[in-house]
């Protein structure tokens, strides 16, 4: 019969005789990334679509890994400072600030680090927190096309940076922070220039604001894509920004306040639909509360030293090293052995640029750690990308992974 | 400073090539058929591809050279950057202007990749078939109105009276604007056929992208100037010209104000920039030219830039007056019962270069919306041609079609 | 510029010998070969090509020969719908299909179906012949200029609107009914979830689709 029909009217088989009047849009594999534009080089998605719809996607991360944690094992706990400034590589100084916490936590010194220098971390760590959110709140405006604003937006966040590079001296890999303090106390009138930079990056804000809030290609791109619901979000373990667009208020700074964020006034924005428009808008009123605490930081922050008064722990001053022979000892052994940190283990977690980072570190009493497990909240964040981008057209995977904010040197580690 | 030069730069640039292009085709083509050898010249084929060929290379391509710069600085001065300002000729930078040829330079010297299992006839004729159309339509545009070269330093009234005269436009053809969407409509091929010869699948995608998205809003395109059509009574643009008339109060866009909007909506549409970017993408399918690379794209993104400048040119022409300075008649300024009496080759010029000025202007007004606007999403992006556009342009050819009854059955009476 | 008025070129006119009677071929004549060629090359290169874009690109050539046709016979507005329609959005939409569906066709010349072949082969023949019969019955044309607003707008305008009103119309209204009726076929099997007026209300809650094999086991 086949074969007859195959003679008579030319059809290879005859499912395609039945299928005929059938559109087959054969779902078609998609490798998106790792050099994908949208995928910041690091992220591979393997879509399965039908037309321009998402049917499948399988995220693939670690195409940064960078063996952070096994270098960490080889490296004394205070040269893994530089380590963590390649975590979110755009805040480091919240890294550096949350490793240094888990440290002194094992330390049991916490409570003992000079408040000057509780303050300087909190204000470092604050304006980073604005450079991480400017930088995805203008990237994710530039992969949607508006590239004006992301200019407006880096603009803004090398103002910060040029501070940050002032106080340590590199513009991204600070490595500012130490065991038991700071590297260096604040550079003079380090205050009025931040303050006199706030005026700008409010108006920059503003800037973005109006040109994006109210434009409806932006608002049609970002409202209602990406959802997430709460139940999902917490399932998955998400924090920060993100979680708080769903309208959960769980920021670790209010929750569990460390250094001396219990000081502060200030609010934890959160969102209602759990949306990317609803992260947009999140991030950048924390961008503004980040400011609102940096003003009350710098009234309130004290003289005095920057660190620990403990030879243990920080470094000698120079003429000491090269004057005394005491100073010369305790400096190679601080530099060669390591601080010596007691045996056991500890977690500690800050408020990152995109959630809670966590440090979990274990010690076996020698200098250097015997494990260091960091908690990447965009490892987190990501995972849940696959569920967010199945069954919706391929560009709106555009702003759902851009309001994730997925920082490949944090998430890969 | 910056702003005055980047306007002034195009405009001095399009004074002298008005006046070439008005010499050569007022006194150089006269003065050759004047002699007996060079009886060929009065030929209106010659004369046709004289003026395309000289409009192109005088006019279009200048432009659109010119246009690259105008895009980087204008973008640059938009996003507080300083633009380019590396490419120089013997030490003269130009504010940058020199970039043009140093990045033709640099698209003829690259490679020119063809993909392994790419098809490689169609590879090589999209490229062609992008460009080729552009350049045709500019057939139909008027860039002045009439030469008469025995009467050139004489006030004339009217250009009508003098005999030989020759009309700046090059094929002067009743289908008019008919013509420019006959052409236009087969630009689509050149991407379409670019996404589908390269063999990638992401390529693919763009040139489906590209090829609804132009479809869907040719009918937009088309529906919107009927409105003009009517009021004007002429598909010919010239004659539209005429029929405008050089008062501002009968320009196109007074009288079909929706319509010109919704042309101009719908013609960026087809110019496939920013916001309506979707088939390029960068960011999300990168684009129906993924592929490729050297000349062959530059070729794409020149027939992009030679869009925009039709795009300008049909703007003015159609709903901007043309080549009509406000209140120059064929014989001079006439202002309020004074009148400013000019020599025909003078008034000729400034017309011609009033023309250029206007399609400056709105090649600048492009780049604006281009550098300001993020993209649609392509469902969006067809909801708003279809859904919103097209009933709109519907109904304006509906209320035209009854107000120019209206006043004809008012003029009969 | 085909569709440029060809009178211009009717002053070019070309001595070719053709054999001993010297027979006088002028401008447009010339033409008229060179786009019949053309034409009838891209006809059948629509028909012979196995890749699917390369046999629609051919009936594009075919298209602008035929408007090449048209404006050689001082047609220029239909030259100029021919192109619009045609080519340029009948034969994308070709594209755009042929691209989204991307199978491969039977190949032209196999054996299978070679009942509907001969069918094919005897109908073309049949065409051929009655077509020709009835062309080479006709005689020689006068070569006449048309009248200056021959094929203008306006006059294809005017006669579309008065004689062949009723033709018109009832063609307007044959589309609509293949509209409608295209969109009723389109909904019936999409169930329009396309529609993206609703999209944003049904993404609210989809919890894990797409990993229907692992996710949700536990319900059962």
């Amino acid at each position: 019969m086949i074969e007859t029909k195959k003679m008579v009217l030319g059809i290879k088989d005859v499912v395609d005789l039945q299928e005929e009047d059938d559109m087959p849009t054969e779902p078609m594999t998609l490798n998106m990334g790792p050099s994908h534009p949208a995928m910041h080089g690091t992220v591979r998605i393997i879509l399965t679509v039908e037309g321009e719809t998402v049917k499948d996607a399988d995220v693939q991360v670690g195409y940064l890994h960078r063996a952070f944690e096994k270098e960490s094992e080889y490296a004394t706990w205070t040269q893994v400072f530089p380590y963590t400034d390649r975590l979110n590589y755009v805040s480091p100084m919240l890294n550096n600030v949350g490793y240094a916490l888990a440290v002194e936590k094992l330390l049991g010194i916490a409570e003992k680090v000079p408040e000057r220098a509780q303050y300087i971390r909190v204000i470092v760590g604050e304006m980073s927190r604005i450079a991480d959110h400017l930088t995805c709140m203008s990237a994710g405006a530039m992969e949607l096309g508006a590239m004006t604003i992301y200019f407006w937006g880096i603009k803004a966040r090398e103002w910060i940076w040029e501070l940050l590079e002032e106080l340590s001296g590199a513009r991204m890999t600070h490595s500012y922070v130490r065991i038991g303090g700071l590297a260096y106390d604040l550079t003079p009138n380090f205050a009025e220039k931040v303050l006199a930079l706030f005026p700008k990056i409010n108006q920059v804000l503003k800037d973005i604001q109006d040109s994006l809030y109210e434009n409806r290609i932006f608002r049609d791109r970002m409202d209602g894509t990406g959802m997430i619901t709460q139940e999902r979000a917490l399932s998955y373990g998400w924090t920060g920004p993100t979680l708080r667009s769903t309208g959960i208020d769980y920021d670790v700074r209010k929750a569990h306040p460390y250094l001396v964020y219990d000081r502060f006034d200030f609010d934890v924005p959160v969102g209602s639909k759990g949306d990317n428009f609803d992260r947009y808008i999140v991030r950048m009123e924390e961008a503004r509360q980040s400011m609102r605490i940096l003003e009350q930081a710098f009234k309130q922050i004290p003289g005095g030293p920057v660190c620990l008064d403990d030879p243990r722990i920080i470094l000698p001053p120079k003429p000491a090293v090269y004057n005394t022979i005491e100073g010369m000892i305790s400096h190679f052994k601080i530099i060669v052995d390591g601080i010596k940190v007691p045996p056991g283990e500890v977690y500690s977690y800050t408020e990152g640029g995109n959630g809670e980072l966590g440090f979990y570190i274990v010690s076996d009493g020698s200098g250097r750690p015997y494990k260091c497990h960091v908690r990447g909240p965009c490892f987190i964040i990501t995972s849940a990308l696959s569920e967010m981008i199945v069954n919706k057209p391929i560009a709106d995977i555009v702003p759902t992974f851009d309001m994730m904010n997925m920082i490949g040197g944090e998430c890969d580690r | 400073m910056g702003l005055i030069l980047l306007f002034l730069i195009p405009a001095a640039v399009f004074t002298g090539m008005a006046v070439a292009l008005v010499g050569v085709i007022g006194v150089a083509i006269p003065w050759v058929a004047s002699h007996p050898w060079g009886a060929w010249a009065m030929d209106p084929w010659f004369q046709a591809l004289i003026k395309l060929g000289l409009l192109i290379l005088l006019v279009v391509m200048p432009i659109a050279s010119l246009l690259t710069w105008m895009e980087r600085k204008q973008s640059a001065m938009m996003q507080d950057r300083i633009g380019p300002n590396r490419a120089g000729i013997l030490g003269w930078r130009g504010w940058g202007i020199p970039h043009f040829i140093a990045d033709a330079v640099k698209m003829i010297m690259k490679e020119d990749f063809v993909p392994a299992k790419a098809n490689r006839f169609l590879f090589t004729l999209a490229p062609l078939m992008a460009i080729i159309p552009v350049f045709v339509t500019f057939a139909i545009v008027p860039f002045g109105s009439t030469v008469c070269p025995d009467k050139i330093l004489q006030v004339i009234t009217d250009t009508n009276q003098c005999t030989n005269g020759i009309g700046l436009q090059t094929a002067k053809m009743d289908v008019g604007l008919i013509f420019y969407f006959a052409i236009a409509s087969l630009a689509v091929y050149g991407t379409t056929l670019a996404g589908w010869a390269s063999y990638n699948k992401w390529s693919l995608l763009g040139g489906l992208r590209a090829s609804s998205q132009m479809m869907s809003y040719e009918v937009t395109m088309g529906m919107a100037v009927l409105g003009a059509f009517m009021v004007f009574g002429t598909l010919e643009p010239q004659a539209m010209v005429y029929a405008q008339g050089p008062n501002p109060i009968n320009w196109g866009i007074v009288k079909q104000p929706l319509g010109a909007i919704l042309f101009f909506t719908a013609a960026m549409a087809e110019t496939k920039r920013t916001p309506f970017d979707i088939p390029e993408g960068e960011s999300e399918v990168i684009g129906y030219f993924v592929e490729y690379s050297g000349m062959r794209f530059g070729i794409f993104f020149l027939a992009e830039f030679i869009e925009v400048v039709f795009l300008s040119a049909i703007m003015a022409t159609v709903f901007f007056g043309g080549w009509q300075v406000p209140f120059l008649y064929s014989d001079g300024f006439h202002l309020f019962g004074h009148a400013l009496q000019m020599p025909h080759i003078v008034v000729v010029i400034l017309q011609t270069t009033a023309w250029g000025m206007k399609v400056i202007f709105f090649c600048w007004f492009q780049l604006m919306v281009r550098w300001t606007m993020p993209r649609f999403r392509p469902d969006q992006l067809m909801n708003l041609g279809w859904k919103r556009l097209l009933p709109i342009s519907i109904a304006n050819i509906l209320i035209t079609a009854g107000v120019v009854l209206a006043f004809q059955a008012a003029g009969s009476r | 510029m085909l569709w440029q008025s060809v009178q211009p070129m009717g002053r070019v006119t070309a001595q070719l010998a053709t054999g001993d009677q010297g027979m006088q071929w002028s401008g447009p004549q010339i033409w008229w070969w060179i786009i019949a060629v053309f034409t009838v090359g891209g006809a059948i290169s629509t028909v012979t090509r196995r890749n699917n874009i390369a046999a629609v690109m051919s009936l594009v050539a075919t298209f602008f020969g035929l408007a090449a046709m048209y404006a050689m016979l001082s047609a220029h507005f239909l030259a100029a719908l021919q192109v619009l329609v045609y080519a340029g959005a009948i034969m994308t939409l070709f594209v755009f299909v042929i691209m989204v569906l991307n199978r491969d066709e039977a190949e032209p010349w196999a054996w299978s179906g070679i009942f509907t072949k001969i069918v094919g082969v005897f109908a073309l023949v049949y065409l051929v012949t009655k077509v020709g019969y009835h062309l080479f019955g006709v005689a020689a044309a006068h070569p006449e200029t048309p009248p200056a607003e021959f094929g203008t707008v306006a006059q294809v305008g005017e006669v579309l609107f008065t004689d062949y009103l009723f033709v018109f119309e009832a063609v307007s209204v044959l589309l609509l009914i293949a509209v409608v009726a295209a969109v009723v076929v389109a909904r019936q099997r999409g169930g329009g979830g396309t529609d993206d007026d609703d999209a944003s209300a049904d993404i609210t809650t989809t919890p894990a689709v797409g990993h229907s094999t692992g996710h949700e086991d536990h319900h059962s």
